[in-house]
Formats: structure tokens, C-alpha cells, sequence
């Protein structure tokens, strides 16, 4: 976790707001705004630890009241999304939505999809 | 006419005492010029005579292979709160003031035809507005409604509307009426910046916006159901959450052009969570994608709630509530699911649960090893966990609180198996020992005892 701490702590120092912060066994993931990427690589330069920059990235919000309470409905949207094909990056959810990232090239393709596959006429 | 809807939850029904002073502050506000109307839950909570659990277990009592309807448990569990309502409506006699009880459907209720998980399609409040025109004081069942079907069946079906209904009620009936104020009573002086048996002293807060207390309330601190604040967010009508048994102000809860907001709301954590961790490396690139898809396609057909959900080139996992853990361990391992052929060969992807294959995944690979490669797909389980989640507003975006937050657990020895955020929350996924700790390590980092 101490080598986690120093890169979070290096790109704070440069005053650099990041989202959707993922472990893995090896590192870490996260999402930062696209004209912070070349501060971030300055940033991570002295940290010495092997890094790369995925661009462009879009977030994609899918809708739903009480999507958390609603069983399996958040396993539903996921099914969803890993059969449009899309790469997803990383995923969140909040009370009344769901929040995908996603290749930019990818969203819109990605987002009729699941209005097709999810939204009836009641929703 | 200035409507104010009181609901009050099982605690504040549970005994003849505690229905007095409920009843006392439905007079009182009927003193300030109000016309209340009345919401009651069913009286008790779990254990109790009259309590929904206690109803269910008498079906269950007769046999527990025999699983009963849908329908009929709502005609039960309906009865906790009619008796309430009754009892209420006559302590309220007794004060000599008018009063009527009302089921759901009587209240003008309508939901649709989902038997235990119903959801108010319409209410017409007449009979309710009659009553008050008539002096009375209606008190009505939370929780239920009334299906009418296309065939128009007299009568229509009794329906209940899941977890939380009786706040719901309270707050659709709030934006028939137009009225003037919700008011939540339970047993807590309001919504609080942590549960207190984490945080014994976590003050009130005064004000929260209906997206922070929806928050909260879906990361752990079900003070008031998160449906109820958003029907009363989507009708802007105050929504009150107050204690019935002390003098407390309790907390407004409003909307965020009325109140800016602060830092940091709170720090809440859930039940406790099975984490799984699918390892996908034994799996053909091409077909990564259809496993992924098969997994959580099992999991929405079973009614999983998943949490903190994590995607990857190389694994996929979410956490699931240890309740529901049994039933993914019944349909995941041993799961087989043969691949593509290439170049004659078609591996048998056969899933795997812990490090240790259980009987029943031995038994099947040693049964499919003469029908091709079989291959494991191993999720690391993690039993015991919990969920702590900090939540705010905008401060979630600032630079270093992601920083600041697992600094703080890491000083404290906290370990953090998995993170997630969204706008309103930052989340941590804990072992369930540590969870108090983690807890007040937060609630302390982020000087939430001085937050009102």
C-alpha cells in the first residue's frame, strides 16, 4: 500500500482531482481529467513505478432510481454492457445511476445499445 | 388546508407508551393548525408479536419447503399494519380527537401488480380528504396498496411495496396531499454522521440534501428509505426525520439549492459482504468477454445485489452480501462453460471458488478431463468484509481525498481490500473486524464531530 500512498501523494502535491481509484494486486487504476495527463506524467516521474495513459475516455451514466435496491439490476446493466463488446474500463454507482468508462469512440455505439436492451416504455 | 403527514415507524407503535406519545404529537400538531394525516407501520420490530417477521415465520412454521405465495404473504403481512392502524386511530379517540384507519387501497393507493415489491403507480387522496373535511384524523397503513387489474376485478389485490414501504407511503402521500411537511419518526434523533454503536457520540446533522441522505441511506444508515427521499425530492416538499422520543429537532432534509452542503456528511458502512475476485489469465482473449458476460447475466437472473464492482483485461469481481453468498456459491462453482474450438481444441472453463476446488468441482473435472482441456477459472474469496463509505458532496472531487483516506486506514492498520467513488461517496472495502475502527478513523480524519 506504501508504494499506492506515494503516487496518490504525488499527484495530490500537484493538485490533481482523480475518480474511480481501482486496486489491482500489482497497482492501481484511476481516471483524471484529459489536459492533467502530461502533469500527471511529471507528477509520477520521480515516483519511479511503471505507469501508462489510456486517452480519450468518456463516462457514460446510466440512469435508474434505486438501482442498488432493485436485485440484480446492477448485474443486469453489466450483462449489458460486456455484450455490447465495449472495453470498460472501470465502473461506479451511486443511489440513481450507474457510471461506465468507456473508450470515447465506444460510447455513443454503447449507449443505444443499452436503451435499446434496457429502457421500456414505462422507464 | 395546511396537510402535515406524520409516519411513524415500529418502535413508535411498538407499545401502549409509546403510542401515546406518538399520538400526543399528532395532537400537538393538529394544535399548531395542522391537519395530519397519520402513516404507522406495522408494531415492533423483528421478534415481536406483531411484526411483518413474525407473520412471515407463520407460514414458514408449517413447512419450510413449501414456499408461499407472493399474494397471500402481502394479505398477511398487510395485517401488522392494519392492526396498528386501528390501535392508532383508537388511541387517538381516546384523546378525544376523531380519527379513521385506512388500508393502502382505502388511502387511494394504486400500485402496480408486483406482489411484495409494488410500486405506487397513482394516488387518489378523496377519501382521505373527506375524512379530514369530516374532522377526523386519517391514519393509514404504510407499506400496502391496491392493484386493480385490466379486468377491473372488484376490490383489486392488496399489494405491499417492499423494503422501507411505510416511508414511502408517507412521503407519496405527502405529494397527493401537497402537503405542507413529511415528518419520519423513529428512534433516532435523526440522520446522524455515524452509526453511534460505531461512534457513540456522532452528532445530528440539522440539514442534509435529499441526493446525500439517498446516499447514505444505500451505503448503510437506512434512517429513512432512500425511495421515499426521492418522491419527496422529485415533489420538493420538506421531509423531516425526527426522533419521537426526545425533544430533538431532528434533521431537514431539503433540496441543494436550499442548502450548499458541506465537506463531509458522513461516514456509513453496510452489512457485511462476500468479496469475489475472478482471475480470467486461464481464459482465450476472445472469449473473456462471453465468461464475464455469462457470470453477471447469473447473477441478475438469481437477483444478486452486486457491489464494488471492478473490471479488468485480467479478472472481473464485486462483493455480494453474505446472505446472498450461499446461493452465488450454489450456481458459480462448479459452473462449466465449454469455449470455442480452435484449432480442434475446445477447452471446458469450469469455475472455481477459493483456492481449494470444492467436492463438487473435483468431481466434475475429473468427469470432463476425457471430454477436453479443462481449464479453471479461480475466484479468490474474501468472507467478512463491510463496506465504509464517506459521503459528501463536491469534496468527493477535490484533489487528495482519496489520498487522505487510505493514509488514515493505513496509520489506523486498517486494510482496504477494494475502493470505489462515485460523486456523492468514496468507499472502502474493509475486513469486518476492522470496520468500527475504520469507522471512527474517518469520522475523526474528517472532523465530523463538529458537522451539524
Amino acid at each position: 500500500m506504501e508504494g499506492r500512498l506515494n503516487v496518490l501523494q504525488a499527484v495530490s502535491d500537484a493538485g490533481i482531482s482523480i475518480d474511480f481509484l481501482k486496486l489491482s494486486p500489482s497497482g492501481m487504476s484511476f481516471l483524471l481529467p484529459e489536459d492533467r495527463a502530461e502533469d500527471v506524467r511529471k507528477a509520477m516521474e520521480p515516483c519511479a513505478h511503471h505507469f501508462s495513459i489510456r486517452s480519450p475516455r468518456s463516462i457514460l451514466l446510466v440512469h435508474a432510481v434505486s438501482i442498488r435496491d432493485e436485485e440484480g439490476m446492477i448485474a443486469n446493466i453489466v450483462q449489458t454492457l460486456i455484450g455490447t463488446g465495449a472495453h470498460v474500463d472501470h465502473l461506479g454507482d451511486m443511489h440513481d445511476r450507474m457510471l461506465v468508462v468507456l473508450k470515447t469512440d465506444d460510447v455513443n455505439r454503447v449507449a443505444e445499445h443499452i436503451r435499446g436492451a434496457l429502457m421500456t416504455e414505462e422507464s | 388546508m395546511r396537510i402535515k403527514v406524520m409516519k411513524f415507524g415500529g418502535t413508535s407503535v411498538a407499545t401502549a407508551e409509546a403510542r401515546m406519545t406518538s399520538a400526543m404529537r399528532v395532537v400537538s400538531a393538529k394544535e399548531q393548525g395542522f391537519k395530519p394525516v397519520v402513516v404507522v407501520s406495522a408494531i415492533g420490530r423483528k421478534g415481536q408479536p406483531y411484526a411483518t417477521d413474525t407473520l412471515i415465520n407463520m407460514l414458514r412454521e408449517i413447512d419450510i419447503n413449501v414456499e408461499p405465495e407472493a399474494r397471500e404473504l402481502d394479505l398477511l403481512v398487510a395485517c401488522g399494519e392494519i392492526l396498528s392502524a386501528v390501535i392508532f386511530a383508537h388511541t387517538l379517540k381516546t384523546l378525544g380527537h376523531a380519527s379513521q384507519a385506512f388500508r393502502g387501497g382505502q388511502a387511494g393507493i394504486r400500485t402496480d401488480g408486483v406482489y411484495g415489491n409494488a410500486r405506487i403507480v397513482g394516488i387518489n387522496p378523496i377519501s382521505l380528504i373527506r375524512s379530514i373535511e369530516s374532522g377526523n384524523i386519517p391514519v393509514v397503513c404504510g407499506f400496502q396498496g391496491v392493484f386493480v387489474g385490466g379486468d377491473g376485478a372488484p376490490g383489486g389485490e392488496l399489494t405491499t411495496l417492499g423494503r422501507g414501504g411505510s416511508d414511502t407511503t408517507g412521503a407519496a402521500l405527502g405529494a397527493a396531499l401537497r402537503a405542507e411537511a413529511v415528518e419520519i419518526f423513529t428512534d433516532v434523533d435523526g440522520v446522524k454522521t455515524a452509526d453511534p454503536d460505531a461512534v457513540p457520540h456522532a452528532p445530528t446533522l440539522r440539514k442534509v440534501t435529499y441526493d446525500e441522505v439517498a446516499e447514505i441511506a444505500h451505503l448503510g444508515a437506512k434512517v429513512v428509505h432512500p425511495r421515499a427521499a426521492e418522491i419527496a425530492m422529485n415533489y420538493s416538499i420538506p421531509l423531516w426525520v425526527k426522533s419521537t422520543f426526545t425533544e430533538d429537532e431532528g434533521t431537514e432534509i431539503v433540496n441543494r439549492e436550499a442548502f450548499p452542503g458541506r465537506r463531509v456528511t458522513g461516514v456509513t458502512h453496510t452489512g457485511k459482504l462476500v468479496y469475489l475476485q475472478f482471475d480470467l489469465d486461464t481464459v482465450n482473449e476472445g472469449e473473456k468477454a462471453s465468461l464475464e458476460a455469462r457470470v453477471y447475466e447469473t447473477m441478475a437472473r438469481y437477483g444478486v445485489n452486486l457491489f464494488m464492482l471492478n473490471l479488468s483485461p485480467s479478472s472481473t469481481g464485486f462483493a455480494v452480501p453474505r446472505s446472498q453468498y450461499p446461493l452465488v456459491q450454489d450456481v458459480l462453482d462448479g459452473l462449466v462453460i465449454p469455449g470455442s474450438d480452435v484449432d480442434g481444441a475446445r477447452p471446458l472453463y469450469i469455475f472455481q471458488i477459493g483456492q481449494h476446488g470444492s467436492r463438487e468441482v473435483e468431481t466434475q473435472a475429473a468427469l470432463l478431463q476425457p471430454l477436453g482441456q479443462v481449464r479453471r477459472v479461480v475466484a479468490q474469496l474474501t468472507e467478512g468484509c463491510t463496506m465504509v463509505s464517506l459521503v459528501g458532496h463536491e469534496y468527493m472531487q477535490q484533489p487528495g481525498v482519496f489520498l487522505a483516506v487510505l493514509r488514515t486506514l493505513a496509520d489506523g492498520q486498517v486494510t482496504v481490500l477494494q475502493t470505489s467513488d462515485s460523486d456523492y461517496s468514496l468507499s472502502v472495502l474493509v475486513p469486518e473486524a476492522e470496520t468500527n475502527r475504520a469507522v471512527r478513523l474517518l469520522h475523526d480524519r474528517f472532523g465530523l464531530a463538529e458537522v451539524r
